[in-house]
């Protein structure tokens, strides 16, 4: 075959998820790995010639003003059937029909997988549990039915990339058979940081950040209860949106002692070149980029197995902690704040690490895998 | 920039060779290609910068036809032959002045690699040592030797020292300053124990000390040996290495004790790190001791000599740094190690928390950080 056909069902910002994609392709092809992505709608700023929308022009601002639920998804699978039925291999992201999987698996392609978080019925037993130890209300819950699709997608899919050891665990724990499942992970991008190679900020004060949507699932309640016990000389800064569970709930803590919320801002190297400390306490993540954005430049992480990634190293180049354990955290954040030596080192050795994981690299790796798998795959232009 | 390493040895992944081979890997940068080549390899070493002079499957002839000194002088002349114009060749311990000469000749810059001090204050230690234990100056280093590396670090641009010891060295032999490039050495990331393994440690006052390396006069097996008979503690102390042939009618009488232990040769020494509670070395010498590094990865504290401390180890933090020949601090440190669980615990942080400074990845970095900042400084 000559090129992958890849099916991306949401809008291509480059931010969020789509940056994964978009990166992946981006070194598939300049590596000499031909790809074609379709994608819902992208940014006007973002073309290359293995890009295809499904909507453009009138038709998607259109489309986005109805707000017509999962039309931009309808109308992108429907494309990416329509041009690559006869696709001996396709590789499709999460977030899409049952359908679409049904229609390539009938017509007899291999369907490679990306998972962006764990498996769902992993994810429901974990945040129901964070709900009855926080007493938060539950909102978004997965159903039955969520699962059973999710079940019947992997079971006709050939192959699964899972982007952490924990995701790859779910899948386990779920009766995926391990053949399927791919090892790798996620990245980073060192064009969009040029910020990693400039001198961070000398506080006076140790600043531990956070990064993404301030919500039950990424720990969030457990932070700011762990930050103070911890009751240190330093500051906490929140950067992004406050999901509601946390707005009503921890209205208070959000004031708290030394803590500052500033929302997402789109030049988040800047926020990183802020930080000394990287705290990220997910109860339940896919592959946590702000993880690997934040070793990328030099900072040390404080994580969860979850919020680990395929990246830290406990001990090594971060410390990884228990996710429900508030006086594990609360020591923790008061022991890297007390030993600025440590912090040095264990955020060298952060960068260091980070090197391993320049999207560059992790296309590298991935497209491996799928040669591995697929000898056919690529052949026609490598 | 272009560094063309050379090492003169036979390359497996283990010693010196192994963390040659860290550090090269390490100081590769983006823009910095670092090559290594040796005489040659067991089969099973392969890394993108390393070659061999003589391949490998060339080895068993080459070492049945030639003699040592001509293998060395083939590998130094294909070498000599592989380094191009603005290459900075980098040089490690048994190259022959000759090559040095011939490179500064051609207007290589040249970094020379110390792994031990100057010979010229080795030798008087070592010479000290042996009289005193009345024994023949066995140690092999000769007055021609320290000469020879005089000459050698006069024809060098820089030279990295792996130690303070190295570098106090280098400054008695009336090596510049601006030459010396200090560093450290390092260990691996699977050398340091999990957080996990590190909580396995009991409190008993009964405990394992051990000593790592060759036991040779030179890094004092015989002293630790009688500190630790005279501080009359419950426990063992095992020593791991062979016996050299000098030294061996002085130690076996201790191994008859049974709180001694002689273990000649171990495949898994991590095991040996993690089953003890403290780690011992009096060397009178030494640049910079790899076991010190495995050491502070398993989290051990540390009684050691400041030679063999190497530099990483701080008194009173990881451990206690005491002269070699201070038999009353060594004994009372033994007991003190024994008896206070809590210092003994504070020093195994400490020990823990320092290693990750010292993994060869951000030891590598951080050499070639300081080259260029240093070839930057240096008019051409």
């Amino acid at each position: 075959m000559t090129y992958l056909p890849i099916l991306f069902g949401y809008h291509a910002s480059n931010l969020g998820n789509s940056h994964v994609p978009l990166s992946l392709c981006r070194f598939w092809q300049e590596g000499g790995r031909k790809v074609k992505l379709i994608v819902a709608s992208a940014e006007k700023n973002i073309s290359y010639p293995w890009l295809q929308p499904a909507m453009t022009g009138l038709k998607k601002s259109l489309v986005y003003k109805l707000k017509i639920k999962d039309k931009p998804r309808y109308l992108a699978e429907n494309e990416f059937f329509k041009t690559e039925m006869s696709a001996p291999v396709v590789y499709l992201w999460a977030g899409l029909s049952v359908d679409i999987f049904e229609q390539f698996h009938k017509n007899g392609a291999k369907i490679v997988i990306e998972r962006i978080n764990c498996h769902r019925a992993t994810s429901r037993r974990v945040l129901k549990n964070a709900e009855d130890i926080w007493g938060v209300q539950p909102k978004n819950q997965i159903t039955d039915e969520d699962i059973a699709g999710e079940n019947r997608k992997l079971e006709i899919a050939d192959a699964i990339f899972c982007p952490s050891p924990m995701v790859k665990n779910s899948m386990l724990e779920n009766g995926v058979p391990s053949e399927k499942l791919l090892s790798t992970s996620y990245g980073w991008e060192p064009e969009r940081f040029k910020s990693t190679s400039l001198i961070r900020h000398k506080n006076l004060k140790p600043v531990f950040l956070f990064v993404g949507t301030l919500c039950l699932r990424k720990g969030v309640p457990l932070l700011l209860e762990a930050w103070k016990r911890a009751d240190i000389d330093g500051e906490l800064l929140l950067c992004g949106a406050v999901d509601e569970d946390i707005q009503s709930g921890f209205a208070e803590q959000l004031k708290g002692k030394n803590v500052r919320h500033i929302t997402y801002t789109k030049n988040i190297g800047k926020i990183y070149r802020q930080a000394d400390v990287f705290v990220f306490p997910s109860l339940e993540e896919g592959g946590p980029m702000v993880t690997y954005e934040a070793m990328a430049h030099g900072i040390p992480p404080l994580v969860t197995a979850m919020g680990a990634g395929a990246i830290v190293e406990n001990g090594i180049n971060g410390v990884v902690l228990p996710d429900m354990d508030i006086d594990a955290w609360a020591t923790a954040i008061k022991d890297i704040a007390e030993n600025k030596e440590r912090r040095a080192a264990l955020g060298e050795n952060a960068r260091i690490r980070a090197q391993e994981f320049t999207w560059q690299k992790v296309a590298e790796q991935r497209a491996k895998l799928l040669e591995d798998r697929y000898p056919q795959l690529w052949n026609g232009c490598r | 920039m272009n560094i063309a390493a050379f090492y003169p040895i036979y390359f497996h992944i283990a010693g010196i060779a192994y963390a040659a081979l860290s550090i090269i890997e390490a100081m590769q940068t983006e823009n910095t290609k670092v090559s290594l080549m040796g005489i040659t390899s067991g089969a099973d070493l392969s890394k993108s910068f390393y070659r061999n002079a003589f391949p490998v499957w060339s080895k068993s002839i080459a070492y049945r036809i030639l003699s040592e000194p001509q293998i060395q002088k083939i590998s130094e002349f294909l070498f000599s032959r592989s380094i191009n114009a603005p290459d900075i060749a980098y040089l490690w311990p048994a190259t022959s002045l000759n090559l040095y000469q011939n490179l500064h000749r051609r207007k290589h810059k040249i970094i020379m690699e110390s792994v031990n001090t100057h010979q010229m204050t080795s030798k008087p230690i070592l010479d000290k040592e042996y009289a005193r234990l009345g024994l023949q100056p066995l140690h092999g280093i000769t007055l021609q030797d320290g000469v020879l590396e005089s000459a050698k670090l006069a024809l060098a641009d820089f030279v990295f020292s792996c130690s303070p010891a190295v570098t106090n060295s280098l400054i008695a032999a009336n090596t510049p300053q601006r030459k010396i490039l200090e560093s450290s050495y390092g260990l691996r990331k699977s050398d340091i124990l999990s957080p996990d393994e590190m909580t396995l440690r009991s409190d008993n006052t009964e405990i394992t000390a051990i000593f790592v390396g060759s036991i040779g006069v030179r890094k004092g097996p015989h002293l630790i040996l009688d500190y630790w008979c005279k501080s009359n503690i419950k426990g063992k102390l095992k020593l791991v290495g062979d016996i050299h042939p000098e030294i061996r009618h002085i130690i076996e009488p201790y191994l008859k004790r049974s709180d001694i232990e002689h273990i000649p040769y171990v495949k898994d020494l991590k095991s040996v790190y993690k089953e003890a509670d403290v780690f011992v070395l009096p060397s009178l010498e030494e640049g910079s001791p790899l076991v010190t590094y495995l050491a502070l990865g398993a989290g051990l504290p540390c009684i050691v000599s400041p030679m063999g401390g190497g530099g990483v180890i701080e008194h009173g933090k990881e451990g206690f740094v005491i002269n070699p020949h201070d038999e009353q601090s060594w004994i009372e440190a033994i007991r003190n190690i024994s008896e206070d669980v809590s210092l003994r615990k504070s020093f195994s942080k400490n020990a823990y928390v320092k290693a990750v400074e010292y993994l060869w990845s951000a030891v590598g970095h951080k050499r070639t950080q300081l080259l260029h900042s240093r070839l930057n400084e240096q008019p051409d």
